[in-house]
């Protein structure tokens, strides 16, 4: 599925973007303004092509039927690993390449619906604590936050480790806001 | 090597040096040094200069070109082979976008792996990643809003008066950005700040009261026009604390109306910080219940919050 992430051709098109707002500020004449609006929708009309091709992945394993084969529903489970790795990596992109809040949400909510299919299979989420030792560390702490809504004590080592390492990337973001929350929940019940 | 002659000198064509950089995915990406730039700093160098001075031009000059949130690790010169090679693929221009090929061995090996900073951002870098992340997620804001618009023009003669309408307002709206843009970028090269350095007044100074608010002053915006004056072109003054919603009701006016909370940035950074803010992270207890950060937070204290607003803007790379 790596191939499509499609990583550097979105980094391209960000590039290329950046540069609107200059390229906005000489374009003196309506026909230089025009080239550059019809620029933008084509650029547009590529980053949605390559979002719906992400998407549609992404559902194909998702939606796939539980089978009564063990063999079958090991390969099922695999794929909706897959899937989550996947995901993961497109909240990267969205978050550190297009840094667009809109697109990681999209993700994000791609990443819990893997869960609550998972989730029927395996409540204990024994399946996402294995990624916690995943080499990507937005694997990492996308597990990581599932992770601790069951099994705190196993997830918050990993998140504080990836928050450390990534500050102010899209994976240390990930990492940041469940450890945000839980550490002030526990100061706020030790309190008498 | 000795560069005497130096200010003649331009790289030979079919010789390109790149920056290497590692992106935050562990690829690797080749950009391209501006040629006549490099030239033009390398004709400053003593006639008797050596290597080590070229590279370490080089390497500057490949560290200004350095993308957000990548890390320079080499710097490396090609020679090109005549374009029916099949060097190059993709259908971008590659004398505008030289790289290497996508499975070149080079770019996938990590032999050039040169600096372990344990993935934390350093100096430069968080510059670039600020910056970037300000600009882009404005760029889509425009971007979406002309498209929207753009995706429901008619046909025929008043498609084409919506069109052009459209690109004029589109164009506005990028050059508006390329202000706000500009502010964006001349803050953050000089970050990180102190909280001190960004405080609208050095003193302690609270907006009197609530009451004095609703009676004197249509808003707190008049307010800080009234004693501080206009933010400036691109910028926009930032609380800490936020200043809307809950805490509205529940934190005196004073405590969230002061010279502590209230910060001078760039909008563009301003529109970043908000975004991290205003997560949409879901948090589930054992028990089931759980809420999103973004109604979380509100539901803190005053500390918890404005230790959250900072923290945020340290991890951005802004302050301190």
């Amino acid at each position: 599925m790596d191939e499509l992430l499609q990583e550097d051709r979105i980094e391209q098109l960000m590039q290329e973007l950046e540069t609107f707002p200059d390229r906005a500020t000489t374009a003196s004449d309506l026909e230089a303004q025009q080239r550059l609006y019809l620029r933008m929708r084509e650029i547009d009309k590529e980053l949605t092509a390559i979002r719906s091709t992400q998407e549609a992945a992404l559902n194909s394993l998702i939606e796939e039927r539980p089978s009564a084969d063990p063999a079958s529903e090991a390969e099922r489970i695999a794929r909706l690993l897959r899937a989550f790795e996947f995901a993961a990596q497109l909240g990267r992109i969205a978050g550190d390449v297009i840094c667009d809040s809109e697109y990681s949400d999209q993700w994000t909510q791609q990443r819990k619906r893997i869960v609550t299919v998972l989730d029927a299979v395996d409540p204990g989420r024994q399946h996402l604590i294995g990624l916690l030792d995943h080499p990507i560390p937005d694997v990492r702490a996308s597990a990581g936050a599932y992770v601790m809504e069951v099994e705190p004590e196993r997830a918050l080592p990993v998140l504080r480790a990836v928050y450390e390492s990534e500050r102010g990337l899209n994976a240390g973001w990930t990492a940041f806001f469940p450890i945000q929350m839980y550490d002030a929940e526990q100061k706020k019940q030790k309190k008498p | 090597m000795s560069l005497r002659g130096t200010d003649q000198y331009s790289p030979p064509s079919g010789i390109a040096i790149f920056g290497r950089f590692r992106t935050p995915s562990g690829r690797f990406s080749d950009i391209a040094l501006d040629a006549q730039r490099l030239a033009k700093t390398i004709s400053q160098l003593p006639a008797e200069g050596s290597l080590d001075q070229l590279l370490s031009l080089a390497a500057t000059a490949a560290a200004h070109r350095c993308p957000p949130k990548s890390r320079p690790i080499a710097i490396v010169g090609i020679g090109f082979g005549p374009p029916d090679t099949g060097w190059w693929k993709g259908d971008f221009d590659p004398s505008k976008h030289p790289r290497w090929p996508a499975k070149a061995p080079e770019s996938q090996g990590g032999r050039f792996r040169i600096r372990e900073d344990g993935g934390k951002l350093t100096g430069d870098n968080v510059h670039r990643a600020v910056r970037r992340l300000a600009l882009r997620r404005a760029l889509r804001k425009v971007f979406t809003a002309a498209l929207r618009i753009g995706g429901e023009a008619a046909l025929g003669p008043i498609g084409d008066v919506i069109a052009i309408v459209d690109t004029i307002r589109t164009i506005v709206e990028l050059r508006k950005l390329a202000i706000e843009a500009t502010a964006a970028r001349e803050f953050v090269a000089k970050a990180p700040y102190s909280l001190d350095d960004l405080r609208v007044s050095a003193e302690l100074e609270s907006f009197p009261s609530h009451d004095a608010f609703v009676k004197d002053l249509a808003s707190i915006a008049e307010w800080l026009l009234k004693r501080f004056g206009p933010a400036g072109d691109g910028y926009d003054y930032h609380h800490i604390v936020e200043q809307g919603g809950e805490n509205s009701e529940k934190i005196p006016a004073e405590q969230l109306h002061n010279t502590d909370n209230i910060i001078r940035i760039p909008r563009l950074v301003h529109e970043a910080i908000n975004s991290y803010m205003y997560n949409s992270y879901m948090y589930k207890k054992k028990d089931g219940t759980g809420m999103t950060y973004r109604e979380w937070l509100p539901k803190q204290p005053y500390s918890v919050q404005r230790a959250t607003g900072i923290e945020i803007m340290r991890d951005l790379g802004i302050i301190r």
